[in-house]
């Protein structure tokens, strides 16, 4: 077993994490006050190849894998969750849903565009009655000659406000309902009748945007069904089972951010007449968050490349998920406790972190999902079929 | 043992309840989003006693014994931390370290104000004495029988809201703890300045302020106990709030539990509500006896100094217990709540970033943690070390 | 025509912790960097080569050197030679010297040679100098804001007075202040390929180059290292503003 990365991997991490450093680290806490990253900042992230991480360049992707977008998801959470989950929802379901099942001609008209950042993806999933029950959307897509007529409501879509292109699931045959009756589109933002709202007001990841979406009989052209009429579940299942790695990933950066700025505190803060670093309670704590931190990584980097080299990896996408929210969130807990009351002051980072860590427990498939997703591969394995 | 509440507690906590969801519950919300203290709820607090709660009826005050407090700061907690605790620390911790160490005159002088609802402070923390408070920076010099105060005191809980300061200065330099005396201060004196208010996680309807005292002339008659007599007083006073900070967390940590009971009642996926789900009904029940175990041991601390015992270990075990089932229940209910337990329009992440306060105000968890190990081990004749 | 620069391997100082009480260097994290002003002088070089240039990033040494070549083409750099041999890693500014020159004459129609005006390790400053003298070309030291016209290289430079635009015939030898310019980053798609490619980098021998032993012999021979002495507390002045004025003026003087 080789545990290192390729050389290429080493390399391209270095490179994001100068960048991380340098273009996002400053303006973090400007991110998280305005709502708003610097357009200025996702161009060049664009024009560097990171909205393309792992799709193939014969698309204009960078052909890094899943191995390189985890390395980019977890440099990026370092520094910025906000922009972690912009370029999640893109990458990691948005345009992974088309790459994984679209045709040949689909993705060589949109993926270019998307692997360059020219454009944002989202991908449209959620209702109001279809969050973890997702089969219970609603959303009807009707044919009429050449095209399809989208109508209805998406609810809690990231990048909702800015997305160029949403893989939308609809559904196509009310009689099968989500398993056999629906399909995905990719809508484009200009089409009459598609109308993000007003981006929510969330408890953290204020820079990631998030609306709900109208579809007012939007006109969908036959050619942009992505994948097969009626098997659009299947492709959403699939493509959300993928984009657990990365967040995993993600969570590695966020818990390494948490002890690192740990350690930094512990040298140079003194109480009761010494630094808080020679006190047995804090050494554990550190002790936990690495121990937790480096089990994680390892569970991520290795699901990568189960990814990386087309074997089965769903059971162990959804412990990335389940484990990596987890641990981040005790991480950057533990951290905030280390720093004492400056951890609960706006004028310091820890704050905004522990704000911003909160939903990886429930985004993309909460934590009890997971532990469904997770059983259910284990019981089929003994030959148990379970339902949510 | 009987544990039922007497007909006045059942009476005064049926008061609170009333009162915390007629006023508190409408402006919970606004006050945190606006991040402005609720200062007309303060007064109609005041109004009903609650400010001068514990303190006796010849001052002005209520005269509520320890018990009774702690109901109306559970009352209060379900629906706004952030007024339970700026209460709690008016009381708790100022005011009645002016019962416990003030001579008749300052007992005259300040209780009936704060009991009518001038709010008070307690300006111990400094950059450099946080969990560790024994050696402050902030000075009282002596000369010609009167003081010389000079100092800067951080984290002041009612900084810009409070009318007087009790603050704790060192007059012995070199002493540490022993060399710590406390004064009672007006907050118009020409030397007491007001700076930045702490943008803070949650409680954000708090006033938290950093307070300058520049050089300025402490009368003799505003030294509150004996010279070089403060630590005593600190020490008394950390045992009142931390017992008052756990019934908060006690009101909180319902709060949290009702919110999220309503909220997996009412959703419906997968063709029924949440509540059928068994990892559901586990988070409410896990909450549920946490709740009620530290309910018990709430009112028995208050018990106990209600009946003149020493509860200091019992208070700081309440407080650790509480600050934990706060958290774990806010953050249980939130996770009841998906994806809407992030956002700002439903009130469990207000409640979810109040709770992470407690584990550090009032004393750490590392120091209480520390305060119960050192009693124990105090019992053996060992003394340890922080 | 060609326009080489030369990178150094340095330590990142983010790995390492100096204690001056213990009078030691502790070594936390082992790991190579550009040298930051070569990386200053390999943007100037992708900035100023035109459509029928070809930037060629050169390094001596082993591993540490042969990485940062990767890094430059990835940056855009169009070649990469290494001179391959672990004492080259360390050698004083002469055998550089030499290296480079025979180089050069291996290369051919090299118009201009880029570097650093500072490394971050034992820095002398002396292999732009001593380059530009074996090999007879002019030499701007510390230079930013380079422009090319013609067979004429222009740049601003430090003089003992002052900044001062300078101005050299080409061929020449051009060390390039630190920090004047933002080296750019290297898009992920070129990282991924270069570092795939096993040809990327080109690598000699210094018997490919015709080095003689006497090119491959130091002149100087290192001996030890130390920390330089304490800096002694200065001395505080106190006074009006005149009077300060006049106190600074007469340190001023005797110095």
């Amino acid at each position: 077993m080789d545990f290192t990365f390729s050389p290429e991997h080493i390399a391209l991490r270095r490179m994001i994490r100068e960048f991380c450093e340098e273009e996002l680290r400053p303006r973090a806490k400007e991110v998280d006050r305005t709502g708003q990253q610097d357009p200025e900042v996702l161009r060049k992230m664009g024009e560097l190849g990171m909205f393309g991480v792992p799709f193939s360049q014969e698309y204009g992707g960078m052909g890094a894998g899943e191995t390189g977008y985890c390395i980019l998801m977890e440099e990026l959470d370092r520094v910025c969750p906000s922009t972690t989950t912009i370029v999640g929802a893109h990458i990691g379901i948005g345009t992974m849903s088309l790459y994984l099942d679209g045709s040949p001609e689909l993705k060589r008209k949109y993926l270019p565009a998307l692997c360059s950042g020219k454009k944002i993806a989202a991908f449209a999933l959620t209702e109001a009655n279809a969050g973890s029950d997702a089969a219970g959307v609603q959303l009807r897509a009707t044919l009429e000659g050449d095209s399809y007529f989208l109508d209805g409501q998406k609810m809690w879509i990231t990048n909702g406000p800015i997305a160029d292109v949403i893989m939308t699931l609809a559904v196509t045959d009310p009689s099968l309902g989500a398993r056999g009756g629906a399909t995905v589109f990719a809508v484009e933002k200009e089409w009459p009748g598609f109308q993000p709202g007003k981006p929510e007001k969330k408890m953290g990841l204020h820079g990631s945007p998030t609306s709900l979406l109208n579809f007012d009989e939007v006109r969908v052209p036959k050619e942009n069904v992505v994948g097969q009429v009626g098997l659009g579940f299947v492709t959403f299942m699939k493509t959300l089972d993928i984009g657990r790695v990365s967040l995993g990933a993600a969570t590695v950066g966020g818990a390494q951010a948490a002890l690192d700025a740990a350690l930094r505190w512990v040298k140079v803060r003194s109480q009761f007449g010494r630094l808080i670093a020679h006190m047995q309670s804090i050494q554990f704590m550190l002790a936990d968050m690495a121990a937790e931190i480096e089990a994680l990584r390892s569970l991520v980097y290795r699901t990568a490349w189960l990814v990386d080299n087309g074997k089965p990896f769903i059971k162990e996408a959804g412990m990335c998920k389940l484990l990596g929210s987890e641990i981040a969130s005790r991480c950057i807990d533990r951290a905030l406790q280390i720093h004492g009351a400056l951890g609960f002051s706006r004028d310091f980072p820890l704050e905004r972190g522990w704000r911003d860590a909160r939903i990886g427990e429930i985004f993309e498939g909460t934590n009890e999902i997971q532990r469904i997703v997770i059983a259910s591969e284990l019981l089929q394995e003994v030959g148990v079929r379970i339902r949510p | 043992m009987d544990f039922s509440l007497t007909e006045e507690q059942q009476m005064f906590r049926d008061m609170f309840r009333d009162f915390a969801e007629k006023e508190i519950a409408p402006v919970a919300e606004h006050a945190d989003k606006t991040e402005q203290p609720p200062v007309e709820l303060l007064k109609k607090a005041a109004a009903q006693g609650f400010l001068g709660a514990t303190i006796p009826e010849q001052y002005g005050g209520a005269g509520m014994d320890y018990l009774t407090y702690t109901l109306l700061a559970e009352e209060i907690a379900k629906h706004c931390l952030s007024t339970a605790i700026t209460i709690t620390i008016h009381t708790m911790l100022a005011s009645m370290s002016i019962l416990d160490a003030g001579s008749e005159e300052q007992k005259q002088k300040y209780l009936p104000r704060l009991a009518g609802g001038e709010l008070a402070s307690f300006a111990l923390t400094e950059p450099d004495a946080g969990s560790d408070p024994g050696s402050l920076q902030t000075r009282a010099r002596r000369e010609d029988g009167t003081f010389y105060l000079d100092g800067v005191k951080t984290w002041v809980s009612n900084g810009g809201l409070a009318g007087v300061h009790v603050v704790f200065a060192s007059t012995e330099p070199g002493q540490r703890h022993h060399g710590i005396s406390a004064f009672i201060v007006e907050h118009d004196s020409p030397f007491v300045m007001v700076g930045h208010r702490e943008p803070t996680l949650g409680l954000r309807a708090m006033d938290i302020r950093t307070v300058y005292f520049e050089d300025g002339r402490v009368p003799a008659e505003n030294l509150l106990g004996p010279l070089n007599g403060g630590w005593p007083i600190v020490l008394r006073a950390f045992n009142r709030v931390r017992l008052g900070l756990a019934a908060a967390a006690l009101g909180a940590a319902e709060g949290a539990l009702a919110l999220g009971v309503n909220f997996a009642a009412e959703r419906k996926q997968f063709g029924a509500p949440i509540a059928q789900k068994q990892a559901i009904q586990n988070y409410v029940a896990d909450c549920a006896v946490e709740i009620e175990a530290l309910r018990h041991l709430v009112h028995y601390t208050a018990w106990l100094a209600d009946g003149g015992q020493d509860y200091g270990r019992y208070a700081s075990m309440a407080k650790y217990l509480g600050a934990r089932i706060a958290k774990d229940t806010a953050n249980k209910m939130l996770q009841v709540h998906g994806g809407y337990g992030f956002s700002d329009e439903y009130a469990i992440s207000r409640v979810y970033r109040d709770v992470r306060a407690l584990r550090l105000l009032g004393g750490t968890d590392e120091i209480q943690r520390y305060a119960v190990a050192r009693g124990i081990f105090d019992e053996k004749g060992l003394k340890i070390q922080p | 025509m060609n326009i080489l620069v030369i990178l150094r391997a340095v330590q990142d100082p983010n790995g390492f912790t100096v204690n001056r009480r213990a009078q030691k260097v502790f070594v936390n994290r082992e790991q190579f960097i550009i040298n930051p002003s070569d990386k200053n002088a390999l943007e100037a070089a992708l900035s100023l080569a035109t459509e029928s240039d070809t930037v060629v990033a050169v390094a001596l040494g082993d591993a540490p050197g042969e990485d940062a070549l990767r890094q430059a083409r990835a940056m855009g750099a169009g070649r990469a030679l290494l001179v391959r041999d672990a004492t080259l890693q360390n050698a004083d500014a002469t055998v550089v010297a030499a290296a480079l020159r025979h180089l050069v004459n291996h290369l051919d129609e090299t118009k201009l040679v880029l570097l650093g005006a500072e490394v971050l390790d034992a820095d002398l400053a002396q292999v732009g100098p001593r380059l530009a003298a074996v090999l007879d070309w002019p030499f701007i030291e510390g230079a930013q804001q380079l422009e090319i016209h013609g067979s004429t290289i222009a740049a601003i430079a430090p003089q003992p007075d002052g900044f001062h635009k300078l101005e050299a015939d080409l061929p020449a030898v051009v060390s390039v202040a630190p920090d004047s310019n933002q080296p750019r980053y290297a898009p992920g798609a070129k990282i991924i390929n270069v570092y795939k490619d096993k040809h990327a980098v080109e690598t000699h021998t210094p018997a490919d180059l015709q080095l003689t032993e006497a090119d491959l012999t130091p002149i100087t021979e290192v001996r030890g290292e130390s920390f330089p002495p304490e800096r002694e507390l200065g001395e505080r002045l106190e006074g009006s503003p005149d009077e300060l004025a006049r106190q600074v003026a007469e340190v001023i003087r005797k110095i």
